[in-house]
């Protein structure tokens, strides 16, 4: 669905992409993780066209996206960390918008505004709405948009506690298998069992590029152990109730990914992680 | 899909600029309307308050007899200040990184997006323009007549932008051909252009930036042509003139006059279509 092609980007004073190369498919949702200033952000825009990279190509369904052409755009939407409504109805924003979506489906926005316990906003000025509620309906009309890439940047920033577990449930109960979602955030534990696919961006390389099925496959995920051999341990972290730590699955167990202690890994042992994901330096930053 | 232009489309955005941005237009209207009110009206009972007769070539004229000259006047720099201000803000929808993620991923193409903000601020300002023009001289009228009862008070009389042809008895109208009017037309299309392009260079207080670059460009490009007279002519302003006469009669070096601001003018566009087109939304550079 996505193909990144030797990408180079740089703002003015700092290189983040050199020759950067990645294959995103349909129907999965990825998470791009990454501590701050890894690129993830950028690299979403870069997806979008909003930025244009000064080499290399990236490609939505065969198009080249830095022309953002109109039959580019309206198949892909993107809800980024900070966003702007009008300050106009909801009725009226709809009947704006929604003609640029040729798959936009009015009876799943209601749905999704239902889901958000916000379906009583309809003749409400955005403008009244808070942060949160508006992240909502933005998010309710990205989905209801159905296009065939939503890419979301820390989506579940300012929502409340009850907006975040139905968070999750929205996003599963649109999700198809012509669509993909891609996740940019560092609110891990919020999206933790929706990602089916794990990215970690650092330091000019994709340390991680793999499913959370073959993450689970080759690693286990020890929660809140007592006792743990430092030697066959890629990561531990002390918690609560002991350790949380890393290990090889060598036995075959099952185990529930952990994306920080996952993520923590990765970082501090780089070189094991993603030998063991066969990743080469074809994607180096 | 037509990716280049699509008129549908371009409805659609064109639609929305105005109908998510009308509160900001009806302002900006308003404001035009009351300036305008307030300048003409104010021309109006000075010069019935002031009422005086003079002698022109034995013919004796009223001084009422120039008031329509004196509108037409304040009208024309008002057209120019109000157009150059307006013009400005055809970046308006692009001030902000979340404002432009917002408008560069609008499915719609770059053309169409940069064509909808052109018409508005070169036609639609033309346009309202005129509207207000209407209603302020409307109101002017009727304060004038309640201020002085007894007189005649007549509507704006537009045929006096241009004399008749022949036409060399006193001076009441605003261009004694049409030819100066066209030139007059083309340099207003020129410096309007100078400020679309200028608003694709500074998004934020773009009409002062605008403003000052030109002020800047033209002042050198004075002292450079002062500079070039100088040292071709020996500083003999009269040979200068003799070399511009030779060029052919008034009329032809009005209408090369008018090809140049035009042809500048649709350069300036292109230029600022292409800069928008190159847009990002983190300004890198």
């Amino acid at each position: 669905m996505i193909r990144i092609e030797n990408l180079t980007f740089r703002y003015k004073k700092k290189a983040i992409f050199s020759d950067f190369s990645m294959n995103l498919s349909e129907g999965k949702i990825y998470g791009l993780l990454g501590k701050n200033g890894a690129g993830k952000s950028t690299l979403l825009y870069l997806m979008t066209g909003l930025l244009q990279p000064q080499k290399g190509k990236i490609y939505f369904k065969g198009k080249n996206v830095s022309k953002r052409y109109p039959s580019t755009l309206q198949d892909i939407f993107i809800v980024s960390e900070e966003f702007s409504l009008p300050n106009i109805p909801l009725q009226r924003y709809i009947k704006l918008n929604s003609p640029f979506y040729p798959n936009f489906s009015n009876e799943q926005l209601v749905e999704n505004l239902k889901h958000f316990e916000l379906d009583s906003i309809k003749d409400i000025n955005l403008g009244a709405l808070s942060m949160g509620q508006k992240k909502k309906v933005f998010m309710s009309f990205a989905l209801a948009s159905n296009t065939s890439l939503l890419i979301m940047d820390e989506p579940t920033n300012g929502l409340d506690i009850p907006g975040k577990s139905q968070f999750k449930k929205f996003i599963a109960s649109n999700m198809t298998d012509e669509r993909s979602v891609i996740i940019s955030t560092h609110q891990v534990q919020d999206v933790e069992k929706l990602i089916e696919h794990i990215i970690i961006l650092e330091n000019n390389k994709t340390l991680l590029n793999a499913s959370a099925d073959d993450i689970c496959d080759k690693l286990y995920f020890a929660t809140g152990v007592r006792d743990v051999k430092e030697e066959d341990a890629l990561y531990i972290s002390p918690s609560i109730q002991g350790y949380n730590a890393l290990l090889m699955n060598k036995d075959n167990n099952e185990s529930l990914l952990n994306l920080e202690t996952l993520f923590n890994a990765t970082l501090s042992n780089s070189e094991r992680i993603t030998s063991l994901f066969h990743l080469n330096n074809n994607s180096n930053i | 899909m037509n990716n280049t232009f699509n008129i549908s489309r371009f409805a659609l955005v064109l639609g929305k600029d105005f109908q998510e941005g009308w509160k900001r237009y009806s302002l900006q209207f308003l404001v035009m309307l009351g300036i305008m009110i307030v300048v003409l009206t104010w021309i109006s009972l000075y010069a019935y308050s002031n009422i005086y007769t003079y002698e022109h070539n034995g013919v004796t004229y009223s001084s009422i007899d120039t008031l329509d000259l004196r509108l037409l006047l304040a009208g024309t720099v008002m057209f120019l200040g109000f157009g150059i201000v307006f013009t400005s803000t055809l970046m308006e929808p692009m001030r902000s990184k979340i404002q432009r993620i917002s408008y560069l991923s609008m499915p719609a193409t770059d053309f169409e997006k940069f064509f909808s903000r052109w018409l508005i601020v070169s036609v639609g300002y033309v346009v309202a323009f005129f509207i207000a023009l209407w209603f302020a001289d409307a109101l002017r009228i009727m304060i004038t007549s309640m201020r002085h009862p007894g007189v005649d008070v007549s509507f704006l009389d537009l045929s006096k932008m241009i004399a008749p042809e022949g036409y060399t008895g006193q001076s009441k109208y605003l261009s004694y051909s049409r030819q100066v009017f066209v030139v007059l037309l083309s340099l207003y299309i020129f410096i309007q252009s100078l400020f679309v392009l200028g608003a694709t260079f500074w998004e934020k207080a773009s009409f002062i930036k605008t403003f000052s670059a030109v002020a800047i460009i033209v002042t050198l490009f004075i002292l450079l042509c002062r500079w070039a007279i100088i040292h071709s002519y020996a500083n003999d302003g009269d040979g200068f003139g003799v070399m511009i006469e030779s060029l052919g009669d008034e009329n032809a070096q009005m209408l090369v006059l008018t090809c140049i601001f035009l042809f500048l003018a649709v350069v300036n566009w292109v230029v600022a279509g292409l800069r928008f087109r190159e847009s990002e939304i983190i300004q890198r550079w």
